[in-house]
């Protein structure tokens, strides 16, 4: 045989190998039904046949009234076809590594910022660009009412920066980012029931140490660490000095949310840390309700979660509505922590002072806080939140419900 | 189906061209048909009915002006019904709407807009249908007898959507004979390649830039803001449409088809009649053959001419899309090519070529502010004219500032991006190709191919990366 090789055949060949090997590579290869870091389901495949009509269909036209027609002759963008395009590209053969492929050539075009978070030297920085002044006016209008309807209550507000706050002075002022001081300025000006906890100052003095994930958006240990020392006084205990805790390094292959928007490998993954009092933990007893069933633990850490990709849900577990903490502290003390997940690496230190510390997420609760708890019974009421998720919650406002 | 999804790429393309290279000669225009109608529905479930219906009036009219070949009478009526059911179509899916609300707005009535869906490429099909019928109530062509192959004709999957428009007569030889060859297939290829990587890689990437310019105050923007919103835009049209072409003309060699080039470096160009000879190449000949000639076009005098040329770019521009700010587009346009007609074409021969240059790129530039720079369809008229002169101010300060941090960071995160749009305008990437090409510098000539498999692999890359959704509640 006389075969010759020329330019066209090589391109020919190279493009039916691609043209063919991606798909069958995606029809070979085992599904997955879960996307862990886009933290979500993938799709299933599409279905155009209403099966439970199908097995009941006895002539011809019930299995053409079977076919979901509707769904194959809309021009929405739920038609069947829509969804098997996303079929498709949820489960395409290596859909991870072709998306790292196009976030390189992204930086490398010269964005720095890839689907909202903004990459420095080793360090990714989720991004305050926006947000709506109504949400957040409502949200701090809630709070004042709340403190005004306990009145014997003392409640205390601390907004937390996050790491693009931090690490400003390494971000151009072009980039068009917004000042996180001035937004918790801003918001600290406008409540006037709640004493305004200040954990920035802090935080900021110690900018250079390893306060915040490099590929989460959640401070480390250390940073709550500096924002439990801030709170100290307003909240009346006296704070350990970090030479009281031993530190156990809990896992130094974290990758966390920032990670996952990014799938930038190239950023050292991150250490978990906990802080352990030497002298000795309270015993603690921490009852996490998620709406239906209760889970006692008896450690704020579960480290099941370390096994897993979200390492940070270590710290009292991932997200739920209602997280009760009793400890051995016998002063009596007890707080109410309405939060966002910043309070879960704090919660640590905190339970060192109180005998009892419920914590509060109204993102997962619809029905008035009197249904669960009685907010007399507290010493006193916290309401902590990070900048980003506080100034684009809406969920807030839900804490003027009753029952 | 669009060409730049995992379903065209990885499921339609490589079934449809496996089974057209394995079914001998004569049912392959029942594979281009069948592909076609597959490849429609998948956008237009429902409205595909519209387009067989259309082929098949067209078809018939076609037999019909054919076999009554002496009869003036029945070949009129047939080109008149051909004609009256495809703009038909044309004017109540696209224009009806919009003349409903103008009427509306207008004389303050409230007619009932049925706002009916726009179908897909349906002012392609019209137009290529069209060119069928008249071609041959003309005597130009020969009539299709078989009606595979007049509907193969429409359907032809790579041209359906978005051009460019095949006039019947381009592939009337084709149709019926053709070849298939290495070199077909491998340009084919290496264009379809092109295509894909202008628009998924360069057009989608910097038109992120207009869409956020897009999204301010007008009368916010700074100076360099306003110029790199719509340079960005100038670019996103062009890379995305002739990129579109690209792709539809090397999809069509793949299968043995040459369809008319569309686009020819169109931001190369010296004056705006070289402009839109270069750019959108098949609709300025549409409209040259079947408005401007039948009208008179330049043999009836100076007066009739530009009127003649009025019409056109007034219809030009609204085929562009059911709105007023088309329109004026369009006679923007048509005022431009008749003043370089009565004298601005003299003076700019004169002109450096640098300056006649930078004449017609930055009205060009202000077109595409007419274009695509008014917010919302909007009727009001007025409304329209004040977007557009406030964006043309904005370019020149009027909002006092000249430079601001937006501007700065697009700067930064686009410059790149801005610079490889520069350099693909031009022609000198081709030159160089052709080079590689005509020395046989032979390892440069392999190396394309790679280049080329490159290139495809990065705009699959982008492709799925618009689906990948961090569904992050941050840990709510």
């Amino acid at each position: 045989m006389n075969f010759k090789m020329t330019p066209y055949k090589l391109m020919i060949a190279l493009f039916a190998i691609v043209l063919l090997a991606v798909p069958i590579a995606t029809a070979v290869l085992p599904k997955r039904e879960m996307s862990e870091n886009e933290n979500r389901a993938l799709k299933s495949f599409p279905k155009i046949i209403n099966e439970k009509k199908a097995e009941n269909a006895e002539n011809i036209g019930d299995y053409i009234g079977a076919v979901r027609w509707d769904y194959i002759t809309t021009r929405d963008d739920d038609s069947w076809m829509d969804d098997f395009e996303t079929y498709f590209s949820d489960h395409l053969a290596g859909r991870e590594s072709w998306v790292k492929l196009s976030n390189g050539i992204t930086s490398l075009s010269g964005k720095k910022e890839i689907n909202g978070v903004y990459t420095l030297d080793d360090c990714m920085v989720q991004v305050f660009k926006e947000y709506d002044p109504d949400v957040v006016d409502a949200s701090l209008a809630a709070i004042d009412a709340f403190a005004a309807k306990f009145p014997d209550v003392p409640m205390y507000f601390m907004l937390d920066p996050t790491a693009q706050e931090i690490l400003s002075s390494q971000i151009p002022s072009y980039a068009g980012y917004l000042s996180e001081k001035s937004f918790i300025d801003d918001c600290y000006g406008k409540v006037k029931n709640v004493s305004v906890i200040d954990c920035l100052s802090n935080l900021s003095v110690h900018n250079s140490e390893y306060i915040f994930y490099r590929t989460d958006h959640h401070w480390t240990s250390l940073g709550a660490y500096y924002a439990y020392a801030a709170a100290a006084k307003s909240l009346g205990y006296t704070a350990y000095g970090q030479s009281a805790f031993n530190i156990e390094t809990a896992s130094s292959s974290f990758r966390g949310t920032l990670y996952s928007k990014t799938l930038d490998d190239s950023i050292t993954p991150d250490t978990i840390s906990y802080y352990h009092l030497a002298q000795g933990e309270p015993a603690v007893k921490m009852t996490s309700f998620d709406g239906e069933n209760e889970t006692v633990y008896d450690s704020l850490y579960v480290r099941s979660f370390l096994d897993q990709k979200s390492k940070y849900d270590s710290f009292t577990g991932s997200n739920a509505p209602l997280v009760t903490i009793e400890t051995d502290v016998d002063n009596g003390k007890s707080l109410l922590l309405i939060k966002d997940s910043y309070a879960h690496s704090l919660v640590p230190f905190l339970s060192k002072h109180y005998s009892k510390i419920t914590m509060v997420d109204m993102r997962y609760i619809n029905f008035g806080l009197d249904k669960y708890l009685d907010v007399n019974d507290y010493s006193q009421v916290l309401f902590t939140f990070n900048v980003i998720s506080f100034s684009s919650d809406r969920e807030l406002v839900k804490i003027g419900l009753t029952k | 189906m669009v060409f730049s999804s995992l379903t065209f790429l990885f499921a339609f393309l490589p079934i449809t061209l496996i089974i057209y290279y394995l079914v001998p000669f004569r049912a392959k225009n029942v594979v281009i048909l069948v592909s076609g109608l597959i490849f429609y529905a998948w956008g237009e479930p429902i409205y595909v009915f519209a387009m067989i219906l259309s082929t098949f009036i067209d078809y018939t009219a076609g037999r019909l002006i054919d076999k009554y070949d002496d009869n003036p009478k029945i070949r009129k009526i047939c080109l008149i019904v051909s004609l009256l059911m495809n703009l038909g179509l044309l004017a109540t899916f696209k224009y009806l709407g919009f003349l409903i609300d103008s009427a509306n707005a207008w004389f303050g009535l409230s007619i009932p807009n049925p706002n009916l869906p726009l179908p897909i490429g349906i002012s392609f099909f019209t137009f290529q249908s069209m060119s069928y019928t008249i071609d041959l109530y003309r005597r130009n062509i020969r009539v299709q007898k078989s009606a595979v192959n007049f509907m193969a004709f429409v359907t032809l999957f790579p041209q359906i959507v978005a051009g460019p428009i095949v006039r019947y007569e381009d592939v009337q030889n084709e149709l019926d004979h053709r070849t298939l060859s290495e070199k077909m297939l491998g340009d084919g290829i290496s264009r379809f390649i092109t295509g894909l990587g202008k628009k998924v890689l360069i057009a989608n990437n910097i038109g992120a830039l207009w869409t956020s310019v897009k999204a301010m105050e007008y009368s916010e923007l700074s100076a360099a803001t306003a110029w790199l919103g719509i340079l960005a835009f100038t670019f996103q049209i062009y890379f995305d449409f002739s990129g579109y072409s690209d792709m539809a003309i090397g999809l069509g060699k793949m299968m043995g088809f040459n369809f008319p080039e569309n686009f020819n470096y169109p931001y190369m160009s010296h004056s705006i009649s070289e402009f839109w000879r270069r750019w959108h190449i098949t609709l300025g000949a549409w409209f040259r053959s079947y408005v401007y000639i039948p009208l008179g076009g330049n043999r009836k005098g100076l007066p009739r001419t530009l009127l003649n040329l009025f019409i056109v770019w007034a219809v030009t521009g609204i085929w562009h899309g059911a709105s007023w700010n088309f329109m004026l587009w369009g006679v923007y346009f048509g005022v431009l090519i008749i003043l370089e007609r009565l004298f601005l074409g003299k003076w700019l021969e004169k002109l450096p070529s640098f300056i006649s240059w930078l004449y017609t790129f930055v009205l060009v530039v202000f077109g595409w502010i007419m274009f695509d720079g008014v917010k919302a369809n909007t009727v009001d008229i007025g409304d329209m004219f004040s977007q557009v002169f406030t964006y043309i101010g904005a370019m020149f300060g009027a909002n006092g500032v000249l430079a601001d941090n937006f501007a700065t960071n697009a700067l930064v995160n686009y410059g790149i991006i801005f610079a490889v749009c520069i350099f693909g305008s031009s022609d000198i990437m081709k030159n160089i190709a052709d080079k590689i090409r005509e020395k046989k510098l032979s390892v440069l000539q392999y190396a394309m191919p790679f280049a080329q498999t490159a290139v495809m692999i990065a705009s699959v890359a982008y492709i799925t990366t618009s689906t990948y959704n961090p569904f992050l509640y941050f840990n709510f």
